[in-house]
Order: structure tokens, then C-alpha cells, then sequence
């Protein structure tokens, strides 16, 4: 018999995830969903077939027809053109509100969970004071003294999502932070900065991660919500918080209107859930290891 | 060289961990730290480096390293020793790699860090290295994870990454407790021929007095954060002086040539938070007096280079 080589392949922990996360069905068909709508959303000036404010007042609120594959609403509007328009801005706000979180949250956690001793007792009980505070009404006294403009919107929301992931993080980081391998990087004479950027962030990327896209849902929510409240958005643009407002109103007599913009909301938050839940099979080390 | 108390405040106790122990490392020389869990050995390696401690332990005494005061030194002075003139090698080397990076990543850092060499000449460093200490295909293996390689090959390649700058002193925590006995072997050789070929000075942490007994040139022997006996290896096996020591030996197959029952020492080491009076030593001692319990000795000279911290033992009551 001929000798056998036995071939090293050096998979990396990265291309192991992403092995994994391509085995996980409904992850992957999530994921297939979500870049459509994406796609759709921001290719919506494009696609559209009219203009997301253009009304036909004499057709009012029609039900599924060949000129309007999703009918329209009370003022004539087609509702297809009005959902990708929204699923811009619900996106938008999903995915800048959710950056601005993670950029504080990282930091935040990591200085407190690096620091220890008083700088993190002192960190972490502010994180707990913003934990009390009624997020709702501060977010609705910020928009009613400060006016309702987007970039708020994104503001306010990601400062409240941030504290989960700072404790996430600093949680994380403390824990490394006394792994022999840190030590040795002390020992090798790296810099604090170094050592958190090389070798702290790196090893809890997979907690990161996963967070991020569990807020993005969240996130949306918080604007479907504020929007419904009549405190996000502005008419005549849409967001798809509006529109399922707006379908609320006149759920008696034309339920479309509430349905179409509801289940796309949904199976998006669903899809989003299923690809965090996903990543964190994915990339949890523990999984692994076969 | 290095004179060295380590005391840790925690809110209900003090605890003294190193209590003023002083040694000196000539180029070259294999100093062999020895002790029980618990005896200082570990804290006293991680104080001259100022590694981070849990809880943060206070520093007091001197660690002259080329005029450099190690302790009271700038932070930035202290990383640029770490690691290029004063490397680690750690206990457990599959704890001590990033298992996120690739070797090549981790070797190539304190190059990187401490010479202006390009990322294209700290790997060949760093493949150099992995070849000295006898990783076969080393080009190839260092683009290889921390999990792909067994606990010997990463204890190797720990070794290289201590030995890439040429260091002048390692020291060495362990270094082979985490391995299994055969591959134990092969590490000692390693590091002995290494550490041998470039003059390297070695600090070296164990509690088993088989290894440094073969692989340094002197010993210290710590207790209770105290270094109550440092002798030269071969002298220090052979004939032990201190009641501590005797019984450590006694207490290890094969050390020494002629056959012994092998020996226990009674009770345990002394909570550090409230240290026994006089010699720390003396509850478990056999040849304890009243005056064992008074007073603390000090290190004597007994022969020519070998100290003793026994008051019997210098008034010459024990032989």
C-alpha cells in the first residue's frame, strides 16, 4: 500500500463559521429574504412604479389590482411603492441606529472591563441609571423639545440600545482579560490599546456580532412604534412603521392595508432573529471543535 | 540584582506574598526557583515584570535590570523590556496563545513591536525560530491555528516566541507542568541547548526539583514567600542543608542515587495573610526549638556559596 499523506488543511475559525451558518436552512433562507427586500428597498426610486407620493384621489383605498399589485391607500397611493420606500427608511434607521450602539457599547464596555476597579464601578452604574430611565417618554421629550428629524431619531435610539452591548462586552473582556494569553501579550510588551484591538476584540467578535443583528429588529420595532405614535417619520414619506399606522386606522374597512405592511414587517424581524440566532450557532467555539 | 516584597491588600487581609526575597542572575546562569503552590514563586516572576495582577498587588524593593529599576521604571520602558530583553514562557502554552490568530500573527508581534523589521522579514524570524526548537516544516506549520498543534509542539513554539528577540533573561513559569513526561523531556533539552548556544539567562519556576536539579546552575528555594535556602544545583541535591529542603527531596523518587523511603512533610504551607512568627517553616519543622519560633533567620553562608535561612543549621547544631 502506497504511504498516505494526511493533508493539514488549515481551516480558519472564520471559514468554519461560515460553514456552519451555510448548513443552518433557515438562517440561509433568511438571509436570501433580507438581501431581497434590502435590494428592493434601496433600489426602490428605481424599481417603484410610482412615486411614493403621488396620489389618485378618485381611486381611493382599491384592493389588489393589475396597476397596483398591493392596491393603494385612502389617497390613492400606490401601497408596493409606499412599502419599498419605507423599508428604506425602517433599514436606514435599523442599521445606523444599531452602528451608533455598537461603536458605544464596544468602547464603553471595553474601557469599563479593562479598567475594573472604580472606572468600572463607575462606568457600568451609569449604564444601570440609563437602564432605569422610562426610554419611551425620554425618547418622546427629546423629540417634542428638540423636533422630529431623522438624524434624532437614529440618535436617540441607538443611545438606548448601547447598554446591553456595553455590558455584554465589558462582561467579555473581564473575563479575558485574565486569560493566560492576554498575560503573555503583556509579556511580549504590547500596549493596552493593542492588546484590546488584537486580541480582546477578536475573541469576543462572535457576541458582538450576534447582538448587532438582534438589535437591528429591535431597533426597527422602536421606530415602528415611535413612527406609529406619530413621533418618527414624517408624512408624506413612509416608513413601515407609518404604514401600519396608517393600515390600523382603517383596518375595518380596508384590511389590506394593515395586513401587506404587517407580515412584510414581520418576516423581516423573523428573518433578522433567525440569522442572529444563526451567527450565534455559527461562531460559538463550543459548537465547533467536531 | 533584585530585591522584592509583593503584598496584595484585599479588604479583609493583607496578604504577603513575596516577603523581601533578593537574588541576583549573572549572564548565563540558570537560576532555579523552587516551592510549593503557593510559596511566592509565581507572583515573585509576574512582580518583576509588572504583569497585571488580580487583585492589584503593591510593589516594594528593587529589580535592577542593567541599571534599570524594573519596578519603578515608565510603562513605556517596561514594554519595551517585556518581551525583548525579559521574555515568559508560560505554564500552560495552549492557554497562552490567541486561539483567534494564526502562530505566524502571534510570533511575528514582539518583532514587530520592538525592531523596525517589515512584516516579510519577522516572519522569517519567526520561521527561524520555530525551527530552532526542532518544529519540523515550520514555514508551513506556522500558518497553522493554536488548536492544530499538540501541547508540545505550542509549548516549542512558545519557546520560540520568548527566544525571537534574543532576549537576555527568560523566565520560565513551569514551563513543563502542563505536559506529559516523555514530551517534558524534549522541552528541557530544547531550551537547555537554546539557552546554552545564545547566553541566555534563565529564571526558572518549578516545584520539581528533579528538573531544575538537572537543568540549573543554582537554586532557590522558596517558602511562605521567603527563599530560605540557594546553593548550587548539584550540591543542593546532593546535600541539602536546610530542614525544608531535606524534606523536599526526600519527598521525590529518584533524585538522589541511593534508595529512600519516600517522606511527607507534615501540615500545610502557612496562610500568608497571618504568617507564623520566627522562621516561617518552623510549625512543620523537625528540628524546631523555642527559639525557631522567635526569631527570623537570615540567610547565612554555611560553604562557600551556599546560603542557609536555619538558626540551628548556622549555629551549627543540625549537620
Amino acid at each position: 500500500m502506497s504511504r498516505t499523506t494526511v493533508a493539514t488543511v488549515h481551516t480558519s475559525p472564520l471559514r468554519e463559521s461560515v460553514r456552519r451558518f451555510l448548513h443552518n436552512r433557515a438562517a440561509v433562507t433568511s438571509g436570501v429574504f433580507l438581501l431581497i427586500i434590502i435590494i428592493a428597498s434601496v433600489a426602490a426610486p428605481l424599481i417603484a412604479p410610482y412615486s411614493y407620493a403621488e396620489q389618485v384621489l378618485s381611486l381611493g383605498a382599491s384592493f389588489s389590482s393589475v396597476q397596483h399589485p398591493l392596491g393603494t391607500d385612502l389617497l390613492g397611493r400606490d401601497l408596493l411603492t409606499r412599502l419599498l420606500y419605507g423599508g428604506r427608511i425602517s433599514f436606514a434607521v435599523g442599521l445606523c441606529a444599531t452602528f451608533v450602539s455598537v461603536v458605544i457599547g464596544v468602547c464603553w464596555g471595553a474601557i469599563a472591563g479593562w479598567a475594573g476597579g472604580k472606572t468600572d464601578a463607575v462606568m457600568m452604574r451609569i449604564v444601570d441609571i440609563l437602564y432605569a430611565f422610562p426610554f419611551t417618554i425620554f425618547v418622546i421629550i427629546l423629540m417634542v423639545f428638540l423636533g422630529r428629524s431623522l438624524l434624532l431619531l437614529f440618535a436617540a435610539i441607538g443611545t438606548v440600545e448601547w447598554l446591553t452591548m456595553a455590558r455584554i462586552v465589558r462582561g467579555q473582556v473581564r473575563t479575558l482579560r485574565h486569560s493566560e494569553y492576554v498575560e503573555a501579550a503583556v509579556g511580549l510588551g504590547l500596549s493596552r490599546f493593542t492588546i484590546i484591538v488584537r486580541h480582546i476584540l477578536p475573541n469576543i467578535a462572535g457576541p458582538i456580532i450576534i447582538y448587532a443583528t438582534l438589535t437591528v429588529p429591535s431597533v426597527m420595532l422602536l421606530e415602528a412604534f415611535l413612527s406609529f405614535l406619530g413621533l418618527g417619520v414624517q408624512p408624506p414619506a413612509s416608513s413601515w412603521g407609518i404604514l401600519i399606522r396608517e393600515g390600523a386606522e382603517s383596518m375595518e374597512g380596508y384590511p389590506w392595508l394593515l395586513v401587506y405592511p404587517g407580515v412584510l414587517f414581520s418576516a423581516t424581524l423573523f428573518s433578522l432573529n433567525f440569522i442572529g440566532d444563526g451567527l450565534r450557532d455559527a461562531i460559538d467555539p463550543r459548537a465547533g471543535k467536531r | 540584582m533584585i530585591n522584592l516584597s509583593t503584598t496584595f491588600r484585599l479588604p479583609l487581609s493583607t496578604i504577603q506574598a513575596v516577603r523581601s526575597v533578593s537574588f541576583s542572575l549573572d549572564k548565563g546562569e540558570a537560576l532555579g526557583v523552587v516551592g510549593e503552590s503557593g510559596s511566592g514563586k509565581t507572583v515573585l516572576m509576574h512582580s518583576l515584570l509588572r504583569l497585571p495582577a488580580q487583585p492589584p498587588a503593591e510593589l516594594r524593593g528593587q529589580a535592577l535590570y542593567n541599571g534599570i529599576d524594573l519596578l519603578t521604571c515608565s510603562d513605556a520602558q517596561i514594554r519595551s523590556i517585556r518581551g525583548n530583553r525579559i521574555a515568559v514562557i508560560f505554564q500552560d502554552p495552549s492557554a497562552a496563545f490567541n486561539p483567534y490568530l494564526r502562530l505566524v500573527d502571534q510570533l511575528v508581534e514582539p518583532v514587530m513591536l520592538h525592531t523596525t523589521a517589515t512584516r516579510r522579514e519577522a516572519e522569517e524570524k519567526a520561521v527561524q525560530a520555530l525551527n530552532e526548537t526542532g518544529i519540523p516544516d515550520a514555514a508551513k506549520r506556522i500558518r497553522a491555528y493554536p488548536h492544530q498543534f499538540s501541547g508540545g509542539m505550542l509549548q516549542r513554539a512558545m519557546i520560540a516566541m520568548a527566544l525571537v528577540m534574543e532576549p537576555d533573561i527568560i523566565i520560565a513559569d513551569e514551563p513543563t507542568t502542563a505536559l506529559d513526561v516523555t514530551v517534558q523531556a524534549q522541552i528541557l533539552t530544547i531550551m537547555k541547548r537554546l539557552i546554552a548556544d545564545k547566553q541566555i539567562s534563565v529564571i526558572f519556576i518549578t516545584h520539581n526539583l528533579g528538573i531544575v536539579g538537572e537543568f540549573c546552575n543554582r537554586i532557590n528555594v522558596m517558602y511562605a514567600g521567603r527563599i530560605l535556602e540557594t546553593a548550587p544545583a548539584t550540591a543542593l541535591v546532593a546535600s541539602a542543608a536546610h530542614p525544608y529542603t531535606r524534606a523536599l527531596i526526600g519527598s521525590v523518587p529518584g533524585i538522589t542515587d541511593r534508595p529512600h523511603r519516600l517522606t511527607t512533610i507534615p501540615g500545610v504551607p502557612p496562610d500568608l495573610s497571618d504568617p507564623p512568627a520566627g522562621c516561617p517553616f518552623h510549625p512543620r519543622c523537625l528540628f524546631a526549638t523555642d527559639k525557631c519560633m522567635r526569631d527570623l533567620p537570615e540567610l547565612t553562608e554555611i560553604a562557600p556559596g551556599r546560603f542557609t535561612a536555619c538558626i540551628r543549621m548556622a549555629a551549627g547544631e543540625i549537620t
